[in-house]
C-alpha cells in the first residue's frame, strides 16, 4: 500500500498546468519507465598520487 | 547538490561528500522533478498520465524510487554522507630563492622546472640513468636562463642517513640506498601530480603512440597494466607515466617522465623485449621488490589530449575480449581504480563529465602479453568492437 512519505506543500500539491506540462515534457523524454537504478561511486580516500603506489602483485 | 548530465545519466554529488551517484535517465528525470518540488501525490499522477499505469502501480513505483534515494544517501533524510577524510597534501612549499646546490641536475617534470641536488655521489649515480630523460641542459653562463627553475629540491645526507628536502622544507628522512630512492622518485611523482592543481590523478599507464594519439590504461592493482604498459613503451609507443597520470583542468594527460616501475611477476614476462631488466637492481619499495627502468626511447613529457580509455584485464586461458563501454562506465572504472579526485566543485564535476564523454573507452582482456599488445593495436587502428561478436569475443 502506498504511504505517502513528504508532506505536500500547496506549490507541489497543486502544480499549475505550466508546471505539469512542463513535467509531462520531461517525462515524454524517457522511452519507458525503467526500474529504478542508482549507481554509487566512492572517490578514493587517498589524497595524493604517490600513495596510490602501494599496489598488489600482478596475478599469474 | 552537484549535477550534470553525462551520456543518458546524471552524475550527482555533494561538495565534501567521497560519493557519486550515477542516475540512469527515468530515475534522473524523476530526480529532476522531486527536487523541483514535486510531491508524491502529483508525481504519482505524472506517471499514470504518461506510462499508463493505474495509480497503485505509480504509487509502488514512486515508493521503490525513493528507497532507492534514501539507500544511496540522495535524500535529506538520509543517513550521513561519507566525507573526504581529511587527509592532508604534502605542502609544496614556495621556492625560497637559495641557488642550487653546485652540480645539481635540472629537471623538467609535468611542465615545471626544478634542481635537484644528491649529495651522495653513490645515490647520485643510482638515480642519474632513471633520471636522464627529465633532463635539461644547464644555462650558459652570460646566456639567458629561459627554463628558470620553479622548484629546489635536494636529496641530502649519505645513504645511512638522508633527507628529502623541497624548496627547504623537508618532506622525509630515512636510511638506506632504497628508502632514498624510492622517496625521491615518490616526491617527483607529487611534484607532476599535485592533486589541488589537476583534474584528477587516473591510476592506470599513459601512453603515446607512434602516430601521436595518447591512451590511457586503467586498472586497479594486480590487472597487469603496468606490465601491459612496459611491453608497449618497448613496443615503440612513448610512455607518460606507467601508475599514475596527472590529468590538467583542460582533460590533457600530463606525462611524467619517470622510469617504470615492476614487480617480479612482470620480470620474466618481459624479459624478451626489455633485456636491461634483467639486470636492473631490485629496489625494496612498500614491503615489495621492484625493479625501477628509464622508458625506452624519448620520454614522452608534454601534454596530451587522450584519444582512447582502454581498461585492460589479463584473464589467462580465456580468449581475447574487447567490449565498448559507455562514458558512465568509463567513470565508474576510473574511479574504482582508485583515481585521486579532490575538492570537487560544479565546474569540476562538468570537466570530468564532458573529459569521459569526448573519449571512446572500452573494456578489454587478454590471455598473454602477445595478445593484449595486438588487441591494443587492433583499437589505435580502429578496429573497434565492429569486429567482436556481440560477446565481445575476436571475430
Amino acid at each position: 500500500m502506498y504511504t505517502p512519505v513528504d508532506d505536500a506543500t500547496p506549490a507541489a500539491a497543486a502544480p499549475i498546468d505550466a508546471e505539469r506540462r512542463a513535467a509531462l515534457r520531461t517525462l515524454g523524454a524517457l522511452a519507458a519507465l525503467t526500474p529504478p537504478a542508482v549507481l554509487t561511486l566512492l572517490l578514493s580516500p587517498r589524497a595524493s598520487a604517490d600513495s596510490i603506489t602501494d599496489l598488489p602483485e600482478m596475478p599469474g | 547538490m552537484l549535477h550534470t548530465t553525462l551520456g543518458t545519466s546524471r552524475l550527482l554529488a555533494r561538495p565534501g561528500d567521497r560519493r557519486l551517484w550515477l542516475l540512469d535517465a527515468a530515475t534522473a528525470a524523476l530526480w529532476d522533478l522531486h527536487a523541483a518540488g514535486w510531491a508524491p501525490a502529483p508525481l504519482a499522477a505524472l506517471l499514470v498520465e504518461r506510462f499508463g499505469l493505474n495509480t497503485g502501480e505509480a504509487r509502488d513505483y514512486l515508493d521503490n524510487l525513493r528507497g532507492h534515494w534514501r539507500t544511496a544517501g540522495l535524500l535529506a533524510d538520509a543517513p550521513a554522507g561519507l566525507a573526504v577524510p581529511v587527509q592532508s597534501l604534502p605542502t609544496l612549499s614556495p621556492p625560497d630563492g637559495a641557488p642550487p646546490l653546485p652540480g645539481a641536475w635540472r629537471l623538467r617534470v609535468a611542465q615545471r622546472t626544478l634542481t635537484l641536488a644528491i649529495t651522495d655521489d653513490a645515490l647520485g649515480a643510482c638515480l642519474a640513468p632513471l633520471l636522464a630523460p627529465l633532463m635539461v641542459p644547464l644555462p650558459i653562463p652570460d646566456q639567458p636562463d629561459r627554463g628558470r627553475p620553479s622548484d629546489c629540491l635536494v636529496l641530502d645526507g649519505t645513504v645511512s642517513h638522508w633527507s628529502f628536502t623541497a624548496n627547504g622544507r623537508v618532506w622525509e628522512t630515512g636510511h638506506g640506498h632504497d628508502g632514498a630512492l624510492v622517496a625521491m622518485l615518490h616526491g617527483l611523482t607529487e611534484f607532476g601530480c599535485r592533486t589541488s592543481e589537476r583534474l584528477l590523478v587516473v591510476h592506470g599507464g599513459g601512453l603515446v603512440a607512434p602516430d601521436g594519439r595518447a591512451f590511457l590504461l586503467v586498472a586497479p592493482g594486480g590487472s597487469g597494466k603496468s606490465t601491459l604498459t612496459a611491453a608497449l613503451n618497448a613496443a615503440g609507443y612513448g610512455l607518460l607515466s606507467d601508475d599514475v597520470v596527472p590529468v590538467t583542468p583542460d582533460g590533457e594527460l600530463v606525462g611524467l617522465g619517470l622510469p617504470l616501475c615492476l614487480k617480479p611477476g612482470s620480470w620474466p614476462v618481459l624479459a624478451g623485449c626489455r633485456p636491461d631488466l634483467a639486470q636492473a637492481p631490485t629496489v625494496q619499495r612498500l614491503g615489495q621488490s621492484v625493479r625501477f627502468l628509464p622508458p625506452c626511447g624519448r620520454a614522452a613529457t608534454g601534454l596530451r589530449a587522450p584519444a582512447l580509455f582502454l581498461f585492460p584485464r589479463f584473464r589467462p586461458g580465456r580468449a581475447p575480449r574487447c567490449e565498448p563501454l559507455t562514458p558512465a562506465r568509463a567513470l565508474q572504472g576510473i574511479i574504482e581504480a582508485e583515481a585521486v579526485i579532490r575538492d570537487l566543485t560544479q565546474i569540476k564535476l562538468e570537466a570530468l563529465a564532458r573529459w569521459v564523454s569526448k573519449v571512446p573507452a572500452y573494456a578489454v582482456s587478454y590471455p598473454d602479453l602477445d595478445q593484449g599488445l595486438a588487441l591494443v593495436r587492433d583499437l589505435l587502428n580502429d578496429r573497434d568492437s565492429r569486429e567482436y561478436d556481440a560477446h565481445g569475443t575476436l571475430a
